[in-house]
């Protein structure tokens, strides 16, 4: 395990070249991307959202593209579409792939999108698939998407539904950077206008040969049951949420303290995983109730409640 | 991974024998607090045998059904969660839970039984059960006992003693011991009966019971001189006729018969 710490550890210092801070944030989309899962990415407009995800990419040697989702894109946007072409004076349908058609996705800005388009977009995520037509294709694995949203300016968009929003296994908070990272950030980019390059250091093989290893990290019993009463917890207390969280949450957060652990170098999952991949599992599964909001209590608040009462 | 389910056993193995040695001593040192308790005020010493088994019982049954891993990790954090893990997952057999146990193997070396023991405080319970058995086989030598019976009486005495004179009290003080005539109790308090912890079965016959002591009179003298009773009488001794030979009987009849005369 120490031989993959030591991967991440230089994952971490090459992405720092590009993005300042927010290793919590790169360390979730880790996180994701070994659960072979798809994360949401919500923050204010210019932290380093995108740049975070395609420099990801360019580490881990994938194949990625960016859906800047608008009301009017079609789900042909994001799947692609036939198009007629002629070859020796015969013309015939072609099938031209759409940008889902990558390893990594990143569809930014997703509640800008129709639901019609959301939802094309949601079968490639859950079945790693693609239908067009009366054809279906099949994905290049690995394939993540990684959707970011806006939290401001809400008018004229279609917020993701909670059906939809529980697909994602990650909900990533990025926060503003601290007073340090902010000048780190001009000194870096109101300077130079040269683009920063980064090798890659990891490769398709070495992500699936990953993934099967998260999978196999092994976790005590009484780890797994906090697991559960964390999950339960949030459906048996009606005072602060009005809706909790479905088993896929648990199954998550069991995958997701899996892949933390090995990111830490641990060949064992530990309740400081439980704990900390709590609030990203859970933040878009919840739903708090009016009175909880009357008291101005955020998601994270609640689920730091629940950590607290359950043993 | 043979060698992992041996850790496991000699973990649960070692630590029984640790949670039976602290259950026997404790257990002990109750027996011994409640033997000298006991045998303070009186009461059936061997009682105390029934509170030391039963908590022998449960705590060392509570104590082995409890999983001692946790107890490993808490005292070495470098095993912690590692141990229950591994040992949830003993049957799963992959790279990552193969390399945990390796590395449990490797690293439960460091884990020295004598940690799990509270020296002190064994020290301390070891001591003082020795200071029970001196105090136990001192109170037997000197019979330190706590007798309510005689406080109540004593109370007594001090309360007539501020009504009456000093006299009277001791008078009573006598007929305690001794016994009264009016009192059953003839052969006095029955504690002085004990001998060590047991009470002595023992009956005291009264020897010649079919004599009335009431009936009995000063002896009477009686005279002889003139007129023997009926009851004194001379009788031949059957010796003369057994010995002296037929034909000489006659001899020795004239022998004495002279003699009379002479």
């Amino acid at each position: 395990m120490e031989k993959y710490k030591e991967t991440f550890d230089s994952l971490y210092k090459e992405i720092g070249k590009i993005v300042v801070g927010q290793k919590e944030v790169v360390e979730q989309i880790i996180i994701t991307i070994l659960c072979d899962a798809n994360a949401l990415l919500e923050g204010y407009p210019g932290l380093a959202k995108t740049l975070a995800i395609k420099t990801m990419a360019q580490l881990m040697d994938l194949k990625f593209s960016r859906i800047q989702n608008t009301p009017d894109l079609m789900p042909s946007d994001i799947t692609g579409t036939y198009i007629i072409e002629e070859t020796s004076g015969k013309r015939n349908f072609k099938f031209q792939p759409g940008p889902v058609f990558a390893n990594i996705v990143l569809a930014d800005e997703i509640n800008r999108a129709t639901p019609k388009t959301q939802s094309a977009l949601l079968e490639a995520m859950q079945e790693k698939q693609v239908t067009v037509g009366n054809t279906t294709f099949r994905l290049d694995m690995p394939f993540f998407v990684l959707a970011t949203q806006n939290p401001i300016e809400q008018e004229g968009t279609y917020p993701l539904p909670e059906a939809q929003a529980d697909r994602f296994l990650l909900k990533i908070k990025i926060g503003y950077p601290s007073y340090d990272e902010e000048v780190e950030i001009v000194n870096k980019y109101a300077f130079e206008l040269k683009e920063q390059k980064v090798r890659a250091l990891l490769n398709k093989a070495h992500l699936m040969h990953m993934q099967t290893l998260v999978r196999q990290v092994p976790i005590a019993n009484d780890l797994k049951h906090r697991i559960v009463n964390i999950v339960t917890e949030t459906r048996k207390r009606p005072d602060i949420i009005e809706y909790g969280a479905s088993p896929r949450a648990s199954i998550g957060l069991v995958l997701a303290s899996k892949a933390r652990a090995v990111v830490k170098g641990r060949n064992y999952v530990s309740k400081e995983d439980i704990d900390a991949m709590a609030y990203p599992i859970l933040r878009h599964r919840i739903i708090l109730n009016f009175e909880a909001e009357r008291k101005g209590m955020s998601t994270d608040d609640a689920i730091k409640e629940l950590l607290s009462k359950v043993k | 991974m043979k060698k992992f389910n041996n850790v496991l056993k000699e973990i649960n193995f070692t630590f029984n024998n640790i949670i039976l040695f602290s259950s026997f001593l404790n257990a002990f040192l109750i027996f011994l607090v409640l033997y000298l308790l006991l045998s303070f005020f009186n009461f059936y010493q061997t009682y105390s045998l029934i509170p030391a088994a039963l908590y022998f019982i449960i705590f060392s049954y509570k104590g082995i059904r409890k999983k001692h891993l946790r107890d490993v990790e808490k005292k070495y954090s470098l095993l912690n969660e590692r141990l229950r893990t591994a040992a949830d997952n003993i049957k799963m057999e992959n790279p990552v839970v193969d390399e945990l146990k390796s590395d449990i193997i490797r690293d439960i070396k460091k884990v020295e039984v004598t940690s799990f023991f509270n020296q002190k405080k064994m020290s301390y319970k070891i001591l003082l059960s020795i200071i029970l058995c001196f105090l136990i086989i001192f109170s037997v030598r000197f019979d330190l006992s706590f007798n309510f019976k005689n406080i109540a009486d004593n109370a007594i005495d001090f309360v007539y003693g501020l009504g009456g004179n000093e006299s009277d009290a001791g008078k009573r003080g006598l007929e305690r011991i001794v016994g009264s005539g009016e009192s059953e109790s003839v052969f006095g308090d029955a504690y002085l009966a004990q001998m060590g912890d047991e009470n002595i079965d023992m009956i005291i016959k009264q020897a010649g019971y079919e004599i009335n002591l009431n009936e009995v009179k000063e002896p009477e003298r009686k005279d002889f001189e003139e007129l023997f009773p009926d009851e004194v009488f001379i009788a031949t001794a059957d010796v003369y006729e057994e010995k002296i030979k037929e034909e000489e009987q006659e001899l020795v009849k004239t022998y004495f018969l002279k003699l009379a005369k002479g």
